[in-house]
């Protein structure tokens, strides 16, 4: 048995070649970028790569190349049914609707009459967003009737970059005030103006669509509820002062007896009936009862995240330290072996 | 059971094969509208769900595959589903999808970055094949004789980019057809206006860029083959390439001999149908040293009635001349999987 990875610095791989090291689980550095990926690949019985909704390259293949692999009959790292609708809004809205998972009412419109008439019959706020972005990027509240036919206008006029330089600017001066970002993080901001992100640039405008969710007031924190594979541990993060955005904010709250025992259920039975092997869910609270705002298989971390213990499937919690990265590594060794029998 | 099938409407021959087929054998089915926010809950009394969706339509391209996706994880059955339509007028998915099966394709080679095209390029034969990932009809295609022209197409891959709507090739390609009677002056002067306004769907999906795809050229064809699976049968054809030119896609000069489909041809697509669990796929094959390698693959299709006057083979390659209906396969196959309950998706 052996696994292919798709090593980049500052992702899951670091983790996941650690533990493979550490276990005697045969591994191969694999580079997706060649031509030859696929003879590169041809000796292994299964392929990690944690690739990333912002690098250009990325977003131009890997999930094609990872449900390749997939459809060969081999575990994959993310696998189809666990990306697909990774930094894809519209994507988790027909997916969580189909499954009748509790999440905020989402509204997806493909003209402009559509949309214009389903706003003269609304009533705002609602929350704007684009279907990519993380870290709250490209999501805007909508207080009025008259902003949202100014949104509709420019989604099916000249469009939306996905990267927003202003609001980009606004989060980098935001965290410099906090200590968080160094002066030239705010310079790299400024020059975003004029030289857009070579992924924004590869992307092209978001245009011929646009999506509202249902605004749910009154949520001074979000809570992300991470599964994987048969896991799942959880953080609630702040909303920045003045906003309403939580994704991103950095001001995270690890007080497990925090976590609605509701929105642990909903995770593990969504990923349940939707055969995940890893979703970090985003939910508020809408009379007390969480709703799944969005989804993705990839989650952002930092230090502390993994020290404050997880929960089974029985919801049992298991207090401490732990490894999820290896629990993707055993996730996808359980796979290999699985189809092997 | 009473099997209701819901059907995206559109004014085509898919559709109108599913909707006829349907009234003709009282198969009970739904007209509905999957641009509706609230799809999912039109389609909640329905087994299934059928949509012909466009590759050149600015909305399809939006969420078409996602919808599919969804639907099909929570259970429904869906044509196309996810197997058969992923990698739909994606040359660059259909490259690793084929390597990743040992499948006879044409060697396809892409590269990511400016100085690994061109380490490449300064290494490799020409000519080469030039290809954008999407476009049908030969319209993202180019022979490439020099390095020096493909290296010149590299560096545009990696700064300007491509546009996916190719006006002055749809220009000439009309003008031909139209000297041979196949297209109306009409259709030449919608081309001409094409070259100020290109279609929706070429804004929509935005430049081609960060990425250059070539495929080897394999010389002395002058057909192409293109053979149509759906749900166990196969037909097919022969295309014959533009006069002067190397492309047979989309030239409508059509030979329908089934003698001279090679019986290689035929199993490849029965084996790599059955391999990927396919519900449809057309193939397009080229002859190399008397060996038949794939081109490309589509779940769908440009469509004339002709196509299905000319026989078929079965999963045994028995041959059935005569007229068929292929769409009655899919709204048959439809219904074969929500009887046995079979997704298939991974697992």
């Amino acid at each position: 048995m052996k696994i292919g990875i798709h090593h980049r610095e500052g992702s899951f791989s670091k983790y996941w070649i650690e533990y493979c090291e550490s276990r005697n689980i045969p591994w191969k550095r694999i580079d997706c970028y060649k031509s030859d990926v696929m003879s590169q690949l041809s000796d292994c019985d299964a392929f990690m790569w944690h690739h990333f909704h912002i690098s250009p390259k990325d977003t131009l293949f890997a999930k094609q190349l990872l449900y390749s692999v997939e459809m060969s009959g081999r575990a994959v790292y993310p696998d189809f049914r666990s990306n697909w609708h990774f930094d894809d809004k519209l994507g988790q809205k027909y997916l969580l609707e189909a499954v009748n998972a509790p999440m905020a009412s989402s509204y997806a419109f493909f003209s402009k009459h559509d949309a214009l008439e389903w706003i003269a019959n609304t009533t705002f706020p609602k929350v704007f967003k684009l279907r990519g972005g993380s870290g709250s990027d490209n999501v805007k509240l909508v207080k009025t009737k008259r902003e949202a036919r100014v949104l509709v206008n420019r989604a099916f006029g000249k469009g939306f970059r996905i990267f927003n330089a202003y609001t980009g600017l606004k989060e980098r001066l935001r965290q410099y005030k906090k200590g968080k970002a160094d002066l030239n993080e705010v310079f790299k901001g400024i020059v975003r103006f004029f030289i857009p992100t070579p992924y924004s640039i590869v992307h092209g405008r978001e245009r011929g669509y646009i999506y509202f969710q249902d605004f749910i007031p009154d949520n001074t924190h979000d809570i992300r509820v991470t599964y994987v594979f048969n896991r799942c541990f959880a953080l609630r993060r702040n909303v920045r002062p003045g906003d309403f955005r939580a994704s991103g904010s950095g001001m995270i709250d690890y007080d497990m007896s925090m976590i609605p025992e509701e929105a642990l259920k909903i995770a593990f039975s969504v990923a349940n009936r939707l055969k995940l092997q890893c979703a970090a869910f985003d939910f508020v609270l809408h009379n007390g009862r969480p709703l799944i705002a969005e989804v993705s298989y990839g989650f952002g971390y930092d230090e502390d995240q993994f020290n404050h213990g997880y929960w089974d499937e029985d919801l049992d919690y298991h207090p401490g330290t732990f490894n999820p990265y290896a629990w993707m590594v055993d996730g996808i060794v359980f796979s290999v072996k699985d189809t092997d029998d | 059971m009473d099997i209701k099938i819901a059907i995206q409407y559109r004014n085509e021959d898919y559709t109108t094969g599913w909707i006829d087929y349907c009234e003709k054998n009282k198969i009970s089915y739904k007209l509905v509208n999957c641009y509706g926010s609230d799809i999912i809950e039109q389609i909640k009394d329905c087994d299934a769900l059928m949509w012909h969706f466009n590759h050149e339509s600015p909305k399809d391209i939006l969420f078409a595959k996602q919808l599919i996706y969804s639907l099909e994880m929570s259970g429904k059955i869906v044509f196309p589903d996810f197997r058969t339509c992923w990698h739909f007028d994606d040359k660059i998915g259909q490259k690793y999808l084929f390597e990743s099966i040992k499948a006879p394709l044409v060697p396809s080679h892409v590269f990511y970055s400016l100085n690994d095209a061109i380490k490449w390029i300064r290494k490799a034969e020409f000519p080469k094949v030039f290809k954008l990932r999407g476009g049908s009809g030969s319209i993202n295609v180019r022979l490439v004789r020099t390095r020096s022209h493909a290296v010149r197409l590299a560096r545009k891959a990696f700064r300007s980019g491509f546009r996916l709507f190719n006006s002055s090739f749809s220009l000439k390609d009309r003008w031909l057809k139209y000297r041979q009677g196949k297209e109306t002056l009409f259709g030449v002067v919608k081309s001409i206006v094409r070259l100020a306004f290109p279609p929706r769907y070429s804004h929509i999906s935005g430049k081609e860029r960060g990425y250059v795809y070539f495929q080897d050229f394999v010389p002395d064809n002058d057909h192409d083959i293109r053979l149509t699976y759906v749900d166990k049968k196969c037909y097919g054809l022969r295309r014959k390439v533009r006069d002067g030119d190397f492309r047979a896609s989309g030239s409508e000069n059509y030979d329908y001999d089934p003698d001279h489909i090679p019986e290689d041809a035929i199993k490849i697509v029965f084996d790599m149908a059955a391999r990927l669990k396919l519900q449809t796929a057309a193939f397009d094959f080229v002859v190399y040293n008397g060996r038949p390698m794939i081109v490309e693959i589509s779940y769908g299709s440009g469509t004339a009635p002709e196509y299905y006057h000319h026989g078929y083979w079965d999963h045994d390659m028995n041959y059935y001349p005569g007229k068929f209906d292929p769409y009655g396969w899919m709204v048959d196959n439809v219904l074969e999987l929500v009887k046995s309950g079979q997704i298939n998706l991974l697992d």
